[in-house]
């Protein structure tokens, strides 16, 4: 009775997951260009991963075959690919064939997508992993394979086109889950010999794909050009190994507010599982839970540790040890697997008491999925027939986008009109023109290489004043500030109030908290964060004021300084 | 009492690398303010050991006791966790590299605990190499490795490929002609022997790339395996080294990859082997006729980079036990001949035409490069001394100075920084760990290459001795391989061992990959291939020189793509003058001789038609200024990166300077022509070697500074060839 109502559940699940797409289907990722002719970038918009993708042999005819009724980025056949893996790596690891198995089977991958959704690199990555391992399983240790070679080539040579610069770790996983599963059973290795020619099998076409995967094209950004904010965190963070963009391209923030919480949750479940599976005595599902457990923590601390110390975590490390580790958010990858190895554990100890029990785990996961899988700003636009957006939206600036959203809402609407803005011209204020004093300090002494106005603390505080008295009241578009050679002495964050000349009359014409640098623009167009030691900042209309104050509200271990005030007028 | 002496020993070895100490990052106070102070403390408690043991046992402590790998692997936490990993221009480059050591240290647990230790580390080495290689050929992106003297070898390469063993001869090809003899001083012979068949089957420049990986990441841990295993080490100690010979350091990687001193490569390449089979050799009362062979080839590619015989010498002291063994063995006898008849006579040749004993003495007359006051286009039009400072005498990249205590440890601090700190702090117990002749040998060696490095460094500046550190540093990769295969093997007697090992495993795991960023260009340390620039210079040449010369006004050296001129000619097709082409000057020089420059406009005419000068190529300010204001006698053609070219107004190119000659051709060694007067003065530099096929050759005196050929008694249309005498006949010669 308890299997027929599990069934029941199960199939509820199916068709929750086909039936209410818009839940998981939201343009997660976009893709740029044709993805039925090989690579074609591709740019996750909640973390601002930008990549070069491609889809196996088989998933493009079955995307062709189907198309009609599927777009091309909706993994839907890798997903069933997935499930035939499941199911077929579940009878290898438990020997258990009963029909049951078949909605069960179902279970892990719903985990998958109901902790990081459909993104396709984890999904591509994970697709055709537990078919790797059944036939890595039998091939280290059935005695004469024969035909399992002619099926590894095939297997193998599409998990490699599905998982693409993902390969490795989806591999390791494969290999180890191959030996998790015959150690399970009690199988032994044929001979060393084997073992070595097995891996062969298995790792050389992934370096091949590594190796052959090529680099999306960029915008043509200016080398201090970035396109996400700036970590705070001291030192340079540069992958050892393979190709890398020359700048950062995944938004470590949103990293981490969208895989915070579910990492908590991935990890509690499966450290639960790990006791929960000593008691009943399981020692498959105990090794799998584990393994679950190993990674859900690796992706806890990448979010919630402070970002120095993530940043030395295990996650961050291996994304650099990897190659094209940093142009992916490996945080997902593990998280996917995590959440899969747990619903594999799950399954891979059925007692007909907690088939309830996990069927309805797995359908509160679906209809209760990671509320922030999806950004809404973004996806306003994800489906905009404008060419210029569709531009923008394709490539890493995107994230350039979200950040400035918080200051010009309608910013893809006025783009053209910001474009102009950031291009227009400033010209140096004289000693004619208004007055300039720096409060706590002055003007730095002309012995020194610079003129330039300076709180010569050592240190920002948060109370340091520039004050810009104008001998005439005058009308500004913004104002632009330049530390100069001292290009770390740019304020970390900027409030700037204009008017009559007192403070508490004056009011806000511009306020950022933390100052990344300004919005400009590349010749084609591309926005990009300009150089934080130039503050350029634009109001929202032109203001006549008699003062600017512009106030300096961060806190860092260096001085603020201005060597050069220009106006926009 | 193991740890504690072992503890004190590591804590002066510290204390002398490290300076002033900080917990994780510089942000802070020092925790330990001087190294002396950890000095002091490790000397505490060497005496601290010594009284105990004396006391408890009666009697002295043992070596073995000064080299428990568990307290040196302290040393290895402490770097870690000090600012050590966050100073500039380390190999691992930190902060964030902790996150990967500790992966690392978690990867080799699961080695250590699974025993897949040897299995592991018997391929890694391949894997590092290979992984090297992919971020070389990355990095490359299909340009040419061009940076500082890479430009330069690919040039020598080119030159030998077309007149080996025709060396040195005079070559027209460079400033009006020179005397094409550096291939002794900087090594360059073993380059091209050892990849001679590639060189001769294929253009060097689509081989050279590979040429340097090959060395760098075949050769190098190919022959520190062999070694090994010729000093009796195990195979996972060799497997080991081989693995830190691809990482130890970033300053092998600024040596090969930056500065492209391919002789000094080589040689540091194959020190070590010479250093195995030299040890057989003399172990040996009768050694195998292969290993005499190996031996004599071996020792005369590593001389052919000359100052490897000084870095080599404390073998020579190795020998002397048992010299009445080898002066009894007629194979030891006959191998030391072939040693000795294979490098005479190139030593000999490079004696005489390199005025070896001079640059020796260089240091006396040496002084550093000063910054000069920039000159103007004014000072140029007027006369104004833009050449270079007076003072004509030799100056090197190094102070000359004598013996300074304070200023060797500062340069042992700033090497120890840059060498993988396995090396740093493993060397002494990996050194004392060793027994018999190899302990001998290795620890002489590595003590005379460091003294070389540290102390030598001003005392002979010419040498540029401070580049022994990282020959020291391949060679000690050897005994710390043993150590480490040790270390290794004692981790299954408890956890302390196991957590040591993890350690010390996590530096041999992440090692290739810190190198993999350096040659990926994302460390400190930066290194340039050849960009587009290099080879649109080379086609505006070719198709705008018009049978004349092309001269570079001002002081050229890195100018072009990070590398030197030297193989443009070859690319262009058409010969230049510059104030170097390779890099054999610290300051800053004109190629225009001061008496010509003193006359302003008329000299600077004089001096272009003097070098029948149809091109005039200008990269800086003053110069393209000058030029511009010129427009009735240079013409703007084009500009390529940071250089102007420019063509002569009006000028008709001849390189008869009295006389007439008529097709003139030159390659890489020599001009022929047909003189239609008897007498004729030509505009290339005389040379004391030069021959003609048909003509008497005299020095011509153009103008101060300058002497050119002038040939009398010529033929009258007959074809007349000038290039060098015969080696041999140089080498006999009484003059140069």
């Amino acid at each position: 009775m308890n299997k027929v109502a599990a069934t029941i559940v199960i199939l509820l699940c199916c068709m929750a997951t086909l039936l209410i797409p818009g839940r998981f289907m939201e343009p997660l990722v976009l893709v740029c260009g044709d993805s039925a002719a090989g690579w074609f970038p591709m740019v996750n918009l909640n973390h601002n991963a930008y990549y070069n993708w491609r889809v196996d042999h088989i998933s493009r005819l079955f995307i062709e075959l189907f198309s009609p009724l599927y777009a091309a980025n909706k993994p839907l056949f890798r997903l069933i690919i997935l499930y035939v893996g499941t199911l077929l790596f579940t009878r290898r690891l438990t020997s258990q064939s009963s029909l049951a198995r078949i909605p069960l089977c179902l279970i892990p991958g719903i985990t998958m997508l109901a902790v990081v959704g459909i993104n396709p690199i984890v999904v591509g990555s994970l697709a055709w992993m537990p078919i790797l391992a059944v036939v890595c399983s039998v091939l280290l240790t059935k005695t004469n394979p024969r035909a399992w070679w002619l099926l590894a080539v095939v297997v193998v040579t599409e998990h490699c086109l599905s998982a693409n610069q993902a390969s490795p770790l989806a591999t390791l996983a494969a290999y180890a889950l191959a030996i998790v599963s015959n150690q399970a059973r009690g199988r032994s290795m044929v001979s060393r010999q084997r073992t070595v020619l097995v891996a062969c099998l298995v790792f050389i076409p992934m370096l091949l794909t590594v190796v052959s995967t090529p680099m999306p094209e960029l915008p043509d950004y200016p080398r201090a050009g970035r396109v996400v904010p700036d970590d705070g965190v001291e030192g340079l963070l540069r992958p050892l190994i393979g190709p890398s963009y020359p700048f950062e391209s995944i938004h470590r923030a949103d990293v981490r507010e969208l895989y915070d919480s579910v990492s908590i949750y991935v990890l509690v479940a499966s450290a639960l599982s790990i006791f929960m599976f000593r008691i009943i005595r399981s020692e498959p599902s105990r090794t799998l839970a584990m393994w679950s457990t190993i990674l859900a923590l690796g992706a806890f601390l990448d979010t919630t540790l402070p970002e120095e110390w993530s940043n030395i975590a295990p996650v961050a490390s291996i994304s650099r040890l990897l190659p094209w580790g940093t142009h992916y958010c490996l945080t997902a990858i593990c998280l996917g697997l995590a959440a899969w190895l747990l619903g594999m554990a799950w399954i891979a100890h059925s007692r007909r008491g907690v088939d309830i029990l996990i069927s309805a785990v797995a359908l509160y996961s679906i209809v209760e999925t990671s509320p922030a899988i999806y950004h809404p700003f973004l996806s306003r636009y994800a489906t905009s027939s404008d060419p210029e957006l569709k531009k923008i939206l394709c490539s890493p600036s995107s994230a350039v986008i979200r950040h400035f959203a918080y200051q010009h809402p309608n910013l893809m609407e006025d783009l053209s009109k910001m474009k102009h803005i950031a291009k227009q011209s400033s010209v140096d204020l004289t000693s004619a023109e208004a007055t300039i004093s720096m409060t706590p300090s002055s003007k730095a002494p002309p012995s020194e290489q610079y003129w330039r106005w300076s709180s010569r603390r050592g240190k920002q505080v948060g109370d340091e004043v520039l004050t810009i008295a104008f001998h005439q009241p005058t009308t500004l578009r913004g104002i632009e500030l330049d530390s100069g050679t001292y290009f770390t002495d740019f304020p970390r964050g900027v409030e700037i109030l204009g008017g009559p000349c007192e403070l508490e009359k004056a009011k806000v014409l511009f306020d950022i908290p933390s100052w990344q640098g300004s919005l400009a623009f590349t010749p084609h167009g591309y926005p990009y964060l300009s150089s934080r030691s130039v503050v350029r900042a634009t109001f929202n209309n032109e203001e006549q004021v008699s003062c600017l104050f512009v106030r300096q509200t961060g806190r860092a271990l260096v001085d603020w300084s201005v060597s050069r005030v220009r106006a926009i007028r | 009492m193991h740890i504690l002496a072992s503890l004190g020993l590591l804590l002066i070895v510290l204390g002398l690398s490290g300076g002033a100490w900080f917990f994780w990052d510089r942000s802070g106070d020092a925790i330990i303010p001087a190294g002396r102070y950890l000095g002091e403390a490790g000397a505490l408690l060497i005496a601290t050991a010594y009284v105990t043991t004396f006391a408890r046992q009666r009697r002295l402590l043992h070596l073995p006791e000064f080299i428990d790998a568990r307290a040196w692997s302290l040393g290895l936490v402490a770097i870690v966790v000090s600012d050590w990993i966050c100073r500039p221009w380390g190999l691992f480059t930190g902060p964030s590299i902790r996150g990967e050591l500790l992966v690392g240290a978690l990867t080799m647990s699961i080695l250590l605990r699974r025993g897949w230790c040897s299995t592991f580390f018997s391929y890694w080495p391949i894997v590092s190499a290979a992984i090297l290689m992919w971020s070389f050929w990355i990095a490359s992106d299909g340009s040419l490795l061009f940076s500082d003297d890479h430009a330069m070898f690919i040039f020598r390469l080119k030159l030998l490929k077309e007149n080996f063993p025709f060396i040195p001869f005079w070559s027209p090809l460079w400033n009006a002609g020179f005397d094409a003899r550096d291939f002794f001083a900087t090594g360059t012979l073993n380059a091209f022997l050892l990849s001679a068949p590639f060189i001769y089957s294929f253009p060097v420049e689509s081989v050279y790339n590979a040429l340097i990986a090959t060395l760098l990441w075949v050769f190098l841990p190919s022959s520190v395996f062999a070694a090994g295993l010729l000093l009796g080490v195990s195979r996972l100690g060799a497997s080991i080294a081989a693995t830190l010979s691809l990482c130890s350091g970033l300053f092998w990687y600024r040596w090969s990859l930056k500065y492209g001193t391919i002789g000094f490569i080589v040689s540091s390449t194959l020190v070590p082997l010479v250093l195995g089979l030299a040890i057989r050799f003399i172990q040996y009362k009768r050694p195998h006729k292969r290993l005499c062979i190996s031996l004599a080839v071996v020792t005369s590619l590593t001389l052919l980079w000359s100052p490897s015989g000084i870095a080599l010498l404390p073998l020579a002291f190795c020998a002397l036990p048992t010299w009445r063994q080898i002066f009894s063995s007629r194979r030891h006898l006959l191998t030391l001949l072939l040693i000795v008849a294979i490098n005479a006579p190139w030593m000999m040749m490079m004696w005489k035409v390199s005025k070896v004993g001079n640059f020796l003495s260089a240091e006396r007359s040496a002084h550093t490069t000063s910054q000069q006051s920039t000159p103007t286009s004014t000072d140029i039009s007027q006369g104004t001394d833009t050449t270079s400072s007076n003072n004509t005498s030799a100056s090197f990249r190094h102070r000359s100075g004598s013996i300074d205590p304070k200023k060797s440890l500062n340069q042992w601090h700033n090497n120890a920084s840059a060498l993988n700190p396995l090396l740093v702090i493993f060397a002494l117990p990996a050194l004392l760990s060793l027994s018999g002749l190899v302990r001998v040998a290795l620890s002489l060696l590595a003590g005379w290459l460091l003294l070389l490095g540290t102390v030598g460094v001003s005392l002979k500046p010419q040498l540029e001795l401070d580049r022994m550190v990282v020959l020291a540093s391949i060679l000690l990769t050897i005994p710390i391989g043993s150590f480490m295969s040790q270390l290794f093997g004692n981790s299954t007697r408890g956890m302390l061992w196991r957590i040591s090992g993890c350690v010390a495993g996590s530096f041999l795991l992440i090692g290739p990959f810190a190198a993999s960023s350096m040659v990926l260009g994302r460390s400190d340390e930066r290194y340039r291939f050849a960009s587009p620039d290099v080879s649109a210079l080379a086609s505006i040449i070719h198709d705008n020189a018009a049978d004349g010369r092309v001269v570079f006004t001002g002081c050229v050296l890195h100018e072009l793509s990070g590398g030197h001129l030297g193989p443009l000619p070859m690319w262009s097709g058409v010969p230049m003058v510059a104030s170097s082409y390779a890099h054999n000057i610290w300051r800053y020089e004109q190629p225009i001789p001061k008496s010509l420059l003193d006359r302003g406009d008329s000299g600077i005419q004089e001096y272009l038609n003097l070098q029948n000068a149809t091109l005039v190529v200008a990269h800086e300010p003053i110069w393209i200024e000058y030029f511009r204001a010129r427009p009735t006698e240079y013409r703007r053609i084009s500009q390529v990166g940071d250089f102007f070219i420019f063509s002569r107004v009006g000028y008709t190119s001849s390189y008869a300077l009295a006389g007439e000659i008529r097709e003139l051709a030159t390659n890489s060694s020599s001009i022929s022509f047909i003189p239609t007067t008897e007498r004729v003065a030509l505009k290339f530099k005389y040379f004391p070697f030069l021959k003609s096929s048909a003509c008497s050759l005299e020095p011509y005196t153009a103008t101060d500074g300058l002497t050119f050929i002038q040939l009398t008694n010529c033929p009258s249309n007959q074809v007349v060839t000038i290039r060098s005498i015969s080696p041999v006949s140089r080498l006999l010669s009484t003059s140069n």
